[in-house]
């Protein structure tokens, strides 16, 4: 028997035969068969292609934004376009990619594969939560091509409600409309997983993704309506100009924060949690090893759900919100860093002693850990109290959540899509060209997002076109990372492309991982498995064992062999 | 879904119960109880709707899973009313807060202390 | 009996291809509408959110806008609500023992007394109307026991709340008119009556909502 403990790099090289004769890519080919389809995968991958257009004018948005704090006179762009590039920026990246990304692509992809059942349990509801999805993003361009809105993401009233005389209407139609996608998809996400398992998947044997995933769903289901209520709200204010949160008329403007930010706090989990989910899949396959503490990790995505409804005001703490509640809010804020440090920790506990290879999703795994990390101890600056008056509404906030948005999410993301990309499409990518792309990335980040650190730590505010001069340094060292930033995403749309037609066969597991998804062939047939799977161990059954004494069983093992 | 088939007469007593309580509610509009009004009204409009829940809903004849989906949307509603009704509770007791007083004067010196200097 | 020949008339219950059977197919439909209705909860709780913040600041207000609302047919409101939602109870009684005519009639009944708890509530629309009281710009508060900015806000929440679920009772009266033909037709038997069951629940919901808007709208002051 030999000692090398098999590694991804190895099979790396290996081109596999052709791909099964029919699978769910080639069953159906016409466009019909694409927009009619009630296909988890295929509709994952129409959620692909929709939110990568929202992504793509939502950083063109960013560019510009970069382009303009070049300087510190606000000379590319007015002050008011600069807040709808803002504005722009925050909508469709927060609602039309983030909240999407990984649930509605990988989650509708991968869910009914890992947990061997054929489809989603509703199939033609996860359907119209797309088109629903395109209705939303339909009323959103509008607004946003109509001339744009100036509120910022966040459509604080009474700007929204009485003083812009911007789109404010269509754009909260578009937000309030995304919603009911994002409700029936958690709703449909929940049903499946409690009701869709193959025989043997007992909760316990769950991959941590599906966890997340559940967790996330939770979250989607109970805080979306309420924005539906807010958003419907301001809609109506706007019309009829009643004054639900106008002090002139008796309505109380902070009423609006409250409500907006008892979804939108737990929102940013509908931002993270998924990548809780994709990381923990990564870490334990590109290290060969079992998951450390798998029981902790479900859970903590369990705890980070339910708590995330109860830290909002830490939003408000300069709005005239009680201070009380204020420190109510910020306590619990600082509890929930504890399931997700838990989470951190768990990951490099998997990562120790390890059999660790470099993959790229890997590359993306770890940059993950490193600045989902940063970004979260910042997040406890932010929720203090007192340092919080110094940082409110200044670039730490803005680096803050970008450590956790971008470094995070986005870095998920990628490493996801590469990871399942054999999977989706039966091809690999270029291995170097995506180690490269990977490397790209984490420095253009760091590079565009630590500078507003300091910035923002100097006093720098959010939302304003022109600085003094005194900052220009770290704002040049900020765009110029943002555009090494844009190559790194532009080299994964190159190659990706590239490697639909002339990537190498990937073969049914090429990662060597585990988990019911590479037990069916690459692409998968239309209905997943042939024979339903029956499940008869663990999640992450890796030749690594996780404890000590299977570690030191393994090392006299190998030291015998070796004699 | 229910374990066993409910019986018509469980329907009816349910729907007896219930408009019994509406007569209730209305008569304890006509009674002066004092703050007790508005908890009496809310007590008998929880009872109401547990017993459409439990029998109607047939929740009483299901699952826990069921259970625990049934309560899950109410424990959240109470999530959100406490908490930001602790808000509106707790404010008065610092800064004046937005329905009078100095509009918010300590606010201002809060934010800004430089305002606060002579 | 005709119920248990129409039930061996009956066509073999549909199973959708992603189900194993139709149990599984059943709970799945089962938890997937008190997922939705958990959704509707924190829907109508915005607003009931929003309704206590205000109720809360401005008692007074309160009390005396809703003394404007017509409370005998809240709570006639209430009563109808309550008699279809007993109807409703023995429509999924009639489909679990098979009984397809009965299923059919209970089903009209609900739908039925929904469209007459939509005409009453329409009636005090109608009187809501005429005395001013549709907030906005021609919205007219002559009671003068409180400000008018506050009368407005409880006429606004009171629109947004029994709107919403007048909405939803709408909806109601549409799925249930459905299952009637449906029922009519044959299409539901001891085996196969999801769709019955599920939108009775959704039925019941609509219940439960009113049975909170009726004393926090309508019994704020004591007569």
């Amino acid at each position: 028997m030999s000692t090398q403990i098999p590694s991804a790099s190895d099979l790396a090289e290996t081109d596999f035969g052709p791909p099964p004769a029919k699978n769910y890519l080639n069953e159906e080919t016409t466009i019909r068969s694409w927009l009619l389809t009630t296909d988890h995968k295929r509709i994952g991958l129409l959620y692909l292609f929709t939110i990568l257009i929202f992504f793509a004018i939502a950083s063109f948005a960013a560019a510009m934004m970069r382009l303009e704090l070049l300087t510190p006179a606000g000379d590319l762009v007015l002050s008011q376009t600069y807040n709808k590039l803002f504005t722009i920026h925050g909508v469709l990246m927060v609602w039309f990619f983030l909240i999407p990304s990984i649930p509605t692509v990988l989650g509708n992809f991968l869910i009914p594969l890992m947990i061997g059942a054929r489809d989603l349990a509703f199939p033609k509801l996860n359907l119209a939560s797309w088109y629903i999805f395109i209705t939303a993003g339909a009323f959103t361009l509008y607004a946003v091509f109509a001339g744009g809105v100036e509120t910022g993401w966040t459509f604080y009233t009474p700007l929204s409600t009485k003083y812009t005389n911007t789109h404010v209407f269509a754009m909260a139609m578009g937000v309030f409309i995304s919603g009911f996608s994002s409700i029936l998809t958690g709703l449909n996400f929940i049903v499946t997983i409690h009701k869709m398992r193959a025989p043997g998947m007992k909760w316990m044997r769950l991959p941590l993704f599906c966890w997340s995933l559940y967790a996330t769903s939770i979250i989607m289901v109970l805080a979306t309506p309420v924005l539906a209520v807010v958003t419907m709200l301001l809609a109506i204010e706007r019309l009829w100009g009643v004054g639900i949160f106008d002090p002139a008329l008796g309505g109380d403007p902070v009423l609006f924060q409250h409500l907006f930010w008892f979804y939108s706090h737990p929102a940013v989990y509908i931002m993270i949690l998924p990548g809780f989910g994709v990381i923990s899949e990564l870490i334990t396959c590109f290290s060969r090893k079992r998951i450390f503490g798998y029981e902790f990790i479900a859970f903590a995505s369990m705890a980070i759900a339910i708590l995330g409804f109860v830290v909002w005001g830490h939003h408000m703490f300069l709005s005239s919100q009680s201070v009380y509640s204020g420190m109510v809010f910020s306590f619990l804020s600082f509890v929930i860093a504890v399931p997700s440090a838990i989470k951190v920790f768990n990951w490099t506990a998997t990562l120790y002693k390890g059999s660790i290879t470099f993959e790229t999703p890997m590359l993306y795994a770890l940059g993950f850990i490193g600045l989902f990390t940063i970004g979260g101890m910042t997040g406890l600056f932010v929720a203090a109290l007192a340092t919080d008056v110094h940082l409110h509404d200044t670039y730490f906030v803005v680096a803050h959540f970008h450590y956790i948005m971008v470094g995070g999410m986005v870095l998920a993301f990628m490493g996801g899509l590469h990871y399942w990309w054999p999977k989706i499409t039966g091809r690999r990518y270029p291995e170097p060209l995506g180690q490269l792309a990977a490397l790209v990335t984490f420095i253009g980040f760091n590079l565009t997002f630590f500078p507003q650190f300091i910035l923002g730590y100097l006093g720098m505010p959010r939302r304003y076109h022109a600085y003094p001069p005194e900052w220009q340094v770290w704002n040049v060292l900020s765009t110029a990372g943002a555009s090494i930033l844009a190559v790194g995403y532009m080299m994964p749309l190159g190659y990706l492309i590239w490697s639909l037609k002339k990537g190498k066969r990937a073969g049914e597991n090429p990662w060597e991982a585990t988990g019911l998804e590479w037990q069916t062939t690459s692409p998968p047939p239309k209905h997943n498995f042939d024979v339903t799977p029956i499940v008869t161990e663990e999640p992450y059954a890796y030749p690594l064992a996780a404890s000590d004494e299977h570690l030191k069983a393994e090392k006299g093992r190998r030291a015998l062999e070796h004699a | 879904m229910p374990t066993e088939i409910v019986q018509p007469k469980v329907y009816l007593r349910t729907f007896a119960l219930l408009l019994l309580l509406l007569v209730l509610t209305v008569g304890a509009n006509f009674i002066n109880l004092g703050p007790f009004n508005v908890a009496a009204a809310l007590t008998i409009s929880i009872a109401k709707a547990a017993l459409i829940i439990l029998f109607f809903m047939e929740v009483r004849y299901s699952k826990p899973l069921v259970w625990l989906f049934a309560s899950a949307g109410f424990i959240w509603l109470l999530l959100l009313l406490i908490f930001t009704e602790t808000d509106y509770q707790t404010r008065g007791w610092s800064a004046q807060n937005w329905r009078g007083g100095t509009n918010g004067q300590d606010h201002v010196e809060f934010n800004n202390p430089a305002s606060a200097k002579p | 009996m005709p119920e248990a020949a129409t039930s061996r008339n009956a066509p073999p219950p549909a199973r959708e291809e992603q189900f194993n059977d139709l149990e599984q197919q059943t709970e799945a439909a089962h938890l997937g509408m008190w997922l939705f209705l958990s959704t509707e909860i924190l829907f109508f709780g915005g607003l009931f959110g929003a309704y206590t913040i205000y109720r809360v600041s401005y008692p007074a207000a309160f009390a005396a806008a809703s003394k404007d609302l017509l409370m005998w047919a809240g709570a006639a409101d209430t009563a109808i609500l309550l008699v279809s939602s007993f109807a409703m109870a023995m429509a999924v009684h009639a489909a679990q023992t098979d009984a397809r005519r009965a299923l059919t009639v209970f089903l009209l009944l609900a739908a039925g007394i929904g469209g007459l708890f939509l005409c009453l509530h329409g009636y005090e629309y109608y009187k809501d109307f005429a005395e001013h009281h549709i907030p906005g710009p021609s919205f007219r508060y002559e009671g003068g026991k409180a400000p008018a900015n506050q009368v407005q806000l409880f006429f606004l929440l009171y629109f947004l709340m029994t709107g919403l679920h007048s909405l939803h009772v709408t909806i109601g009266i549409v799925i249930l008119t459905v299952l009637a033909v449906q029922s009519w037709r044959g299409k539901f038997s001891r085996e196969y009556y999801n769709p019955v069951e599920i939108a009775g629940l959704y039925w019941h919901f609509v219940d439960i909502v009113w049975v909170f808007l009726f004393p926090l709208l309508y019994l704020i002051a004591r007569r």
